[in-house]
């Protein structure tokens, strides 16, 4: 697909292989404009800045964060639905953070992406069917209407609903067949990786657990690799494989699940899981408590230093002057933060 | 203790093209004074409409509460005039709404809206009331009062408005607030802060709380007692711990179930990650509620009985006997064995 251009190799081809997505530094910096006919850029909105991950073929990679920590902008970076101001994508060894729009094209036949809302990501003049096989169409993936029928079946069939619903409208359809249709969706090109934006947050949650347990079959059937974005830090646990949590545009920790969640290095994943309460309340009670003052600051004007010092209950005084960079904290487990055993000199 | 607020065989429908939708439909519940009780369940369930009623403020037409009683210190709120109505609304009984984007005049001054209800209810002048207004927006944590209580409710973020919804909410030192989803719409670190906050001013000042969620954690976390609610009716009644640790209702167990806890990743044998429970199928189409029980089709537990006759709410063994835990399933004895097995089996 990329025949016009000879891809350019990853620069660390060992590990080229197992790793199916590398973000380095990535920026996205969305200007605020003023004036009307002659508008310039007043300032500008940090939704990330200075991003660096990666995801491994076949795992689940969770991202957490509160609302515009810059987690959906992440996502939507990846799949190039905007245009990054700095870092490099390197998606299946080729970079895309600058490729152009044709070439993108082709490119999210091998990445696709499942929205939060059911309710406002569907078409509503289009029909089920339509909306599942237009991928299908757009990619000259199927020669004739019968082919394109039968896949459109097959896919119904493969998200748990009946084949002959796809004469019917979205509005046809509860919310979770909704998201069963745009899983469906995402999965008629036959993906190598979905980025999951929130895709059950807006469902009821006997129903979310129906929707999870989709994802896992079909990640099982197909080898897909997930980028599962929520801010709902009980069903990252339950899905991820690793977790990276984001704040104010920046990663502040990754790792395994469990080390995330059971052994939290940095302060605002502490506050963080400590806020969540669980569904027993004699456990509940036992837990620490840490509750944060204040609010997220705005991307507009983030704090100097590391972004998290305002409300960081450990922080000192060098955390207003250093911005803290990811590092290696204990062997697989990322962390920014000084003050953190095992960070090393500042 | 003395009940401050009971209900007694509610009914709100709503009456449509489509038939009669039966929202709440025979719910009685009460209210201690100071406690805090949850009220679960999913949306459609009848949770919001019920305390909408309780408030008097389902909108006629489509909707109608026509059947119970609602007794507010003794007094049946149903049956009084609109004007009386209007005396207890904001004075007695206050509410805090899930929305705090929307539920706040956008054309109007904080200090409008927070003094209004004060100079209505407790007839003070306007330069009292908005002494008092400022001493509430500084109990609920809003810094630099003086200066905010001048602003608009753009000027404030998710969570602050909340806290003026609070502190609106509290201005006539109601002996009820009603808090329909209120963390719903907020991020968890300002979640945590609002419903902190919410527990300690309700403690302190000795207001009974309505905490309405779908949440099953926070229930957990600032609930003393707990109502869990399908398709118009509660289901299960009893104290936190009991519903929590003892669900005797197929629903309450398949709702616990189906969430993925943060404590806790469910393993097979061999250590691998165990699938969540989904409670399969919808809850039902509340125009046409099946007869019998309205849960059945979706229970794994469904005998004979439960097609032909309705469950009322009964009595199941407890391991508290000073608050009753109730269940309207007919099979909640076999239920307890399962719960037993199932905690076993995990914890």
């Amino acid at each position: 697909m990329t025949t016009a251009e000879m891809p350019q190799t990853a620069a660390t081809s060992s590990s080229a292989q197992d790793t199916i997505l590398d973000v380095r530094g990535l920026k996205m910096h969305f200007p605020v404009t003023s004036g009307i006919l002659f508008q310039r850029a007043v300032a500008y909105i940090k939704a990330v800045d200075g991003v660096d991950f990666t995801v491994r073929r076949g795992e689940t990679l969770g991202m957490v964060g509160e609302s515009g920590c810059g987690k959906t902008t992440t996502g939507r970076c990846i799949l190039r639905l905007y245009r990054p101001t700095d870092g490099q994508i390197w998606f299946n060894g080729v970079e895309i953070a600058q490729a152009k729009t044709s070439q993108m094209r082709a490119m999210r036949r091998q990445m696709q992406i499942i929205f939060q809302d059911p309710y406002s990501s569907l078409n509503p003049r289009m029909t089920a069917g339509n909306i599942i096989g237009e991928p299908l169409a757009v990619h000259g993936l199927v020669n004739n209407k019968r082919e394109y029928r039968e896949r459109v079946a097959e896919l119904l069939n493969n998200v748990g609903l009946n084949p002959y619903m796809a004469d019917r409208f979205p509005h046809e359809f509860s919310g979770g067949q909704r998201q069963r249709i745009g899983v469906a969706r995402a999965l008629s090109v036959d993906p190598d990786f979905i980025v999951c934006d929130e895709p059950v947050s807006a469902l009821d949650v006997s129903i979310q657990a129906q929707i999870i347990n989709l994802l896992e079959d079909l990640q099982e059937r197909y080898d897909l690799t997930y980028l599962f974005i929520a801010h709902d830090l009980s069903v990252v646990r339950h899905i991820s494989d690793r977790v990276a949590v984001m704040y104010l545009g920046k990663i502040v920790e990754v790792a395994d699940r469990n080390a995330i969640y059971e052994n939290p290095q940095h302060p605002y994943t502490r506050a963080l899981l400590s806020a969540v309460p669980i569904p027993d309340p004699v456990l509940d009670a036992q837990r620490e408590r840490i509750i944060l003052s204040g609010e997220v600051p705005s991307p507009l004007n983030p704090p100097s230093g590391c972004v998290f010092h305002p409300r960081c209950p450990i922080a000192t005084d060098d955390c207003s002057r250093i911005a803290p960079e990811a590092r290696e904290v204990m062997p697989d487990h990322i962390a920014a933060c000084i003050n953190v055993p095992g960070y090393g000199p500042y | 203790m003395d009940a401050l607020l009971e209900v007694k065989n509610l009914q709100t429908y709503f009456f449509t093209y489509e038939g009669v939708v039966k929202a709440v439909d025979d719910v009685s519940y009460e209210v201690m004074a100071g406690e805090t009780l949850g009220l679960v369940g999913e949306s459609g369930c009848g949770k919001s409409v019920s305390a909408l009623s309780l408030m008097r403020l389902i909108p006629d037409p489509p909707g109608k509460t026509v059947g119970g009683e609602v007794l507010f210190d003794g007094e049946d709120i149903l049956q009084i005039d609109m004007d009386d109505m209007r005396r207890i609304r904001g004075a007695k009984m206050a509410m805090v709404f899930q929305e705090p984007m929307t539920s706040l005049n956008p054309v109007l001054t904080l200090d409008r809206q927070l003094t209004e209800t004060i100079q209505l209810h407790m007839g003070k002048s306007r330069d009292e009331a908005r002494k008092d207004a400022v001493d509430l927006l500084a109990r609920v944590g809003i810094p630099d009062p003086e200066r905010r209580i001048r602003q608009y409710p753009h000027q404030f973020s998710g969570g602050m408005r909340q806290r003026v919804m609070i502190a609106m909410a509290l201005s006539c030192n109601p002996q009820l607030i009603i808090a329909d989803e209120p963390t719903t719409a907020l991020d968890v670190t300002i979640q945590a802060q609002i419903l902190e906050l919410m527990k300690s001013l309700t403690q302190d000042l000795g207001v009974a709380l309505i905490i309405i969620t779908h949440n099953l954690g926070v229930v957990a976390r600032y609930a003393d007692r707990v109502n869990v609610m399908y398709a118009g009716k509660i289901i299960e009644r009893g104290s936190a711990y009991e519903i929590y640790t003892n669900p005797r209702h197929p629903y309450t167990v398949g709702l616990l179930d189906s969430v993925p806890r943060l404590d806790q990743r469910l393993a097979d044998e061999s250590g691998n990650a165990a699938k969540l429970v989904p409670i399969e199928g919808q809850p039902p189409d509340l125009v046409n509620l099946p007869q019998g029980c309205s849960f059945r089709a979706r229970c794994r537990f469904a005998v004979d009985q439960c097609a032909t006759e309705a469950p009322p709410l009964m009595p199941v063994e407890s391991n508290n006997s000073e608050e009753p835990h109730v269940s309207a399933c007919w099979r909640s004895e076999i239920l307890g064995v399962q719960a037993l097995s199932y905690a076993m089996g995990t914890g």
